[in-house]
This record gives structure tokens, C-alpha cells and sequence, in this order.
């Protein structure tokens, strides 16, 4: 409308009744649109935002339906736009919609997004009605909150049989070394006035005469799990759109999903800029706690004063626990190591190699393959330097599965042997 | 492209070659603006199609061409933004009935102006210059306090 008005003040600079009529066009286009904006306080509109999550071959897809509703009793022209939060990616149908609604009348607004995992939250729906020629514009933020969790995806482990140092005195499937009930023949002792009949061991009874012998069958109890999900810039690595944090993501998420399925207690710290903290607990509901966790869980977005793994609290985890470590390691976090050690929490390194992840986008000129090689040693050094504290060590190259790793690793784990 | 042929055909009976040349190469511009509308290039070709009009008037072309000239650059330059705005989803009812609503306002607009420019060049009014100074004053006045009560009405 500045180019009518500009002709305006031309024509009266050059006096030129031509160049007036040539504005004419322009102020009827300016006025139409004034003439047909709606009385704000006469337009009524409702919305709603529905949700829906699938989950296809292991990726998420959420589907959002807005429904607008003109409630005014005259027609309304809108302009309805959504604005794609960070982590979306749009994988089907429009952001936005022109739309002209009679008194009644409704419409629809559907798109598809994928996400790897994330909170989405949305508090009002942006709405702007309009005259018809889409000049004069005015916003309106109609109230509606909704709220979609994609948690991060996970990989189903069989059961690993881990024979950790201590358990916790509740019912589970680990032998903690206690003459108890059970399944598993543990010993014989002398018979205590209340043992029941039916373990009496009548055998060795029959051999001692005025002696009553019972059999103790191992008790098997759960385990105190702790996992810290290391999530600081410093051991970070995105290539393009994949991140190593991501994988860290999903073998947390899945050896959880794992412990909690066995009937373990099982806790969660992501450290980095925030810390997120899931305190132990059992069952589908501390699941579902972790993957909240870890569906928040970003990476720092700078390196801080707490990008040191010293300032981790250890002590939020239960003593004696089996601290499982997802980092891939910073030179810094020998001391760490140590000081888990020194509390006597038993321990494993999970740590996703950051070389071999980086080395297909690497040129293999002779200069990298050298600088690659002095990394790995470098690398090997630091997790030497952990196995000595005999802490073990997986050294997860990404595109492997992590089961057999583990499993190997667990299974082996009982007298802190060394990987 | 009325617009262009309408400021070609104007500069061309004017014999001002150059200024026709000028109005056929617009047509890529508004091709390049079509494609990608998002830009500022839809209002650069509009103000662009408006001064060629302005200067066609001021050496002498005929009126007619250049005021229907540059009548259709500025529809030119809606329908191409209501374009971007409703291409991709103008298969639902109420977006359809929107770009059908949009159409017919601007044939209204075109339609109203046009006729009363037509009627207007058969008034010969002279006027004072300090009249029209003054009338020119009022109408800048009343946009501006219109268009700012619309802006800060209540959302």
C-alpha cells in the first residue's frame, strides 16, 4: 500500500490527474480489505489438537489433528499456522492453512511428524483471521494444551543372568549365596525347631542318631542396578544427523528396559548441563520414569564447569550398587572411575567408540590414517587405564549389537574380573 | 502478463521501443517471483510494472495502457501470493471457498476502480493546488488513523 500512496504524492508533485486515477486501484484495494475485516469482538472460534502416536518398525510417527470451529454466526476467514518445534521432522500434510468457515462450520488441519525422541508441548493454537483479500491480518492465540512424549527407541535384550556382589533382601532371580527357600540345593545345617518337615534331609538324619538334619536351598534375590548416562559436550559427536549421544540413549533405554523386565531395582542419572535423575525403584512404572528421563535428555550445549565426571553424585545411588556407565569417555575421567571404586560400588564402562564412528567420513589420506591411529592408541590407553581399576570395559563399536557385549561382559563380572 | 502486454503495447503505440523492451523483460522477474513468492520479489515487480506505468504516463504513453497496466500488475501481484498461500492445500472445501472469496474481492477492487476511473475521466474538475494539498493530507491522515486503530484493536 506504500506504492499507492507513493503515486499519490507523485501525481501531486508532477500534477498529473493520470498518475491520481493509476492510485485508484490501490485505495479500493486498501478499503475493500477494511470494509470486510471482522469485528474481532463478534468472532468466536474453538479448537482442539488431537494426538496420536504409532510406533512402525521401530520409528515414531505422531500424527496432530487440528480442529477449528467457527462459533461466530457470521463467516470467518483464518489463516491457521503451526510452527515445528526443534527435534520434528514433517513427514506428512501442511504446517498451515487458509481456510474460510461459515457460521458452524468446521475445519481440519493434519500433519505427521517423526521424531528420534523428545517432550512436545504446545499451549495455544495460532489463528489469524483476516479480510478475504489476506490484507489486514490480526492474531488470535486460542488456549489448548496438549502434550506428546516420543520415547527413545529401544532394542528387546533376552535376559542376561548377571552375578552381581550384592543384592537387595526382596524375591528375585539372582543367587545371593544365603541358605534360604529356593530353587538350588545350598547346604546342609542342623534342624532348628520350626524348619518345615519336608526339608528335613533324612538321609543324613539316619546316619546321626538323635541329631535332625534340614537341606537350605539358595535364596535368589534382585539387584541394585545404577545406570549414568554421560551426556556432556566433550564426549559428544554428531556426523550429519546422527549422533553418538543418541546411541548412548538407546543402550541406556534398553539395558533399563532389560533390568526392570528381570525384576531389578534400577536408578538413573544423565549428566550434563541438567541433570536428569530417575531414583531406583521396580516395574513398569520406574520404566516409564527412566524413559521420561531419557527422552529429555540433550546433550550440553557448551562445555561448563560440570563437564568433569568428578562432580557426578555418586551418592544418590544405593551403596554397592552395579553402576553401569554409558560414556564415551573424556581424558579427564580416570579420577571418577576411582572414586566409584573407593565406594565400593561395583562397576562396568560401557564406552561407544568415537573413532571408529567418525572414521567412514574421514579422507583416508595418509595424514588421518596416521592421526587415527595415534587416536585409537590414545583411546585404548584411557580404557586401559580404566580396566586396571578393574572396572569392565565395553568398548562398543556402534554398529554392533551391544547384547553379546554386554552379556559377556555381566556374566563375567563377579569377582570385578577384567575384560 | 496483461500487465506486461497492456505497458508493452502502451510504450510500443508511444514508439518508445526501449520502454517496451523493458515491459517484456519483466516477464522472467514475475516468472522467478512465481516460483518463489516467499520473497520479497512479488512486491519488487509490482513496484517495478508501477514505475515503468508512472514514467510511461510522464513521457507521454497513452493512459489507458498504463493505468489498466498497472491495475494488473498489482492482481499480478495478489494472486500470486494467494497462490503460495493456498497451492499446496486448496483440495479441502473451506480453502477452496477462501481462494473462491479471495477471487471474487479482487474482481470487485478491480472491477469498482476500473469503472470509476473510466466515469472520473469524463469529470474535468480544476482544483486549487493548496485544495488538493490539503485533500491529499486528509486521506493520509485517515489511512493512517485507520489502519493503526485496526492494528491495535484487542486480540
Amino acid at each position: 500500500m506504500r506504492i499507492g500512496v507513493l503515486l499519490l504524492i507523485v501525481a501531486l508533485i508532477t500534477r498529473n490527474g493520470d498518475l491520481a486515477w493509476m492510485t485508484l486501484p490501490f485505495l479500493a484495494f486498501l478499503m475493500v480489505a477494511i470494509l470486510q475485516t471482522p469485528n474481532l469482538d463478534r468472532v468466536s472460534l474453538g479448537a482442539k489438537r488431537i494426538l496420536e502416536q504409532t510406533r512402525k518398525n521401530g520409528s515414531v510417527s505422531v500424527i496432530v489433528t487440528l480442529d477449528l470451529q467457527n462459533k461466530s454466526p457470521e463467516p470467518v476467514h483464518l489463516f491457521v499456522q503451526e510452527t515445528a518445534q526443534p527435534g520434528m521432522k514433517i513427514t506428512e500434510g501442511e504446517l498451515s492453512q487458509w481456510a474460510t468457515l461459515g457460521a458452524g462450520e468446521s475445519t481440519e488441519l493434519k500433519y505427521a511428524f517423526t521424531a528420534a525422541r523428545g517432550d512436545f508441548s504446545w499451549k495455544s493454537i495460532r489463528v489469524w483471521v483476516s479480510d478475504p483479500l489476506g490484507l489486514i491480518q490480526s492474531e488470535m492465540l486460542l488456549p489448548d494444551n496438549a502434550m506428546v512424549q516420543v520415547r527413545p527407541q529401544i532394542k528387546k535384550f533376552k535376559a542376561i543372568s548377571i552375578r552381581p556382589r550384592n543384592t537387595v533382601h526382596s524375591p528375585g532371580s539372582i543367587p545371593a549365596r544365603i541358605g534360604s527357600r529356593g530353587t538350588d540345593f545350598f547346604g546342609v545345617r542342623e534342624y532348628h525347631p520350626g524348619d518345615p518337615l519336608r526339608t528335613l534331609d533324612w538321609r543324613l538324619t539316619a546316619r546321626h542318631p538323635r541329631k535332625f538334619f534340614t537341606k537350605e536351598f539358595e535364596q535368589e534375590e534382585i539387584a541394585e542396578i545404577g545406570l549414568i548416562l554421560d551426556a556432556r559436550r566433550n564426549t559428544e559427536l554428531r556426523i550429519g544427523e546422527e549422533s553418538l549421544f543418541e546411541y548412548g540413549v538407546y543402550a541406556t533405554a534398553s539395558l533399563a528396559e532389560m533390568f526392570l523386565h528381570q525384576g531389578h531395582r534400577v536408578s538413573l542419572l544423565v549428566f550434563g548441563e541438567n541433570m536428569l535423575t530417575a531414583f531406583p525403584g521396580y516395574g513398569k512404572r520406574q520404566l516409564h520414569r527412566i524413559m521420561s528421563c531419557l527422552s529429555k535428555a540433550k546433550v550440553a550445549t557448551e562445555n561448563s564447569a560440570l563437564g568433569r565426571l568428578d562432580f557426578l553424585p555418586i551418592r544418590i545411588f544405593p551403596p554397592h550398587a552395579l553402576m553401569i556407565v554409558i560414556s564415551s569417555l573424556a581424558s579427564t575421567d580416570r579420577s571418577f572411575f576411582q572414586r566409584l571404586r573407593a565406594h565400593r560400588y561395583q562397576a562396568l564402562l560401557v564406552s561407544p567408540d568415537t573413532i571408529h564412528f567418525a572414521n567412514p567420513t574421514l579422507s583416508q589420506d595418509a595424514t588421518n590414517q596416521l592421526a587415527v591411529r595415534a587416536a585409537r592408541i590414545e583411546r585404548r590407553l584411557r580404557l586401559n587405564e580404566i580396566a586396571q581399576l578393574r572396572i569392565p570395559v565395553i568398548d562398543w563399536q556402534v554398529d554392533q549389537p551391544l547384547f553379546p557385549l554386554m552379556r559377556n561382559a555381566l556374566t563375567r563380572s563377579r569377582g570385578q574380573r577384567e575384560t | 502478463m496483461i500487465s506486461l502486454l497492456c505497458l508493452a503495447a502502451g510504450y510500443g503505440i508511444a514508439g518508445y521501443w526501449v520502454g517496451a523492451a523493458i515491459a517484456i523483460l519483466m516477464a522472467p522477474a514475475w516468472w522467478l517471483a512465481e516460483k518463489d513468492p516467499a520473497s520479497s520479489l512479488p512486491t519488487v515487480c509490482l513496484s517495478v510494472s508501477v514505475g515503468l506505468a508512472v514514467v510511461g504516463r510522464l513521457i507521454g504513453c497513452s493512459p489507458a495502457w498504463m493505468i489498466f497496466g498497472s491495475a494488473a500488475a498489482l492482481a499480478a501481484w495478489d494472486l500470486v501470493l494467494l497462490d503460495s498461500a493456498v497451492g499446496n492445500h486448496s483440495s479441502g472445501e473451506p480453502t477452496r471457498r477462501y481462494e473462491s472469496r479471495h477471487l471474487q474481492s479482487l474482481l470487485m477492487v478491480l472491477g469498482l476502480a476500473l469503472l470509476a476511473i473510466v466515469l472520473g475521466r469524463f469529470v474535468n474538475i480544476q482544483l486549487p493546488f493548496i485544495v488538493l494539498l490539503l485533500s491529499l493530507a486528509f486521506i493520509l491522515f485517515a489511512l493512517d488513523r485507520v489502519w493503526g486503530y485496526i492494528k491495535k484493536r484487542p486480540m
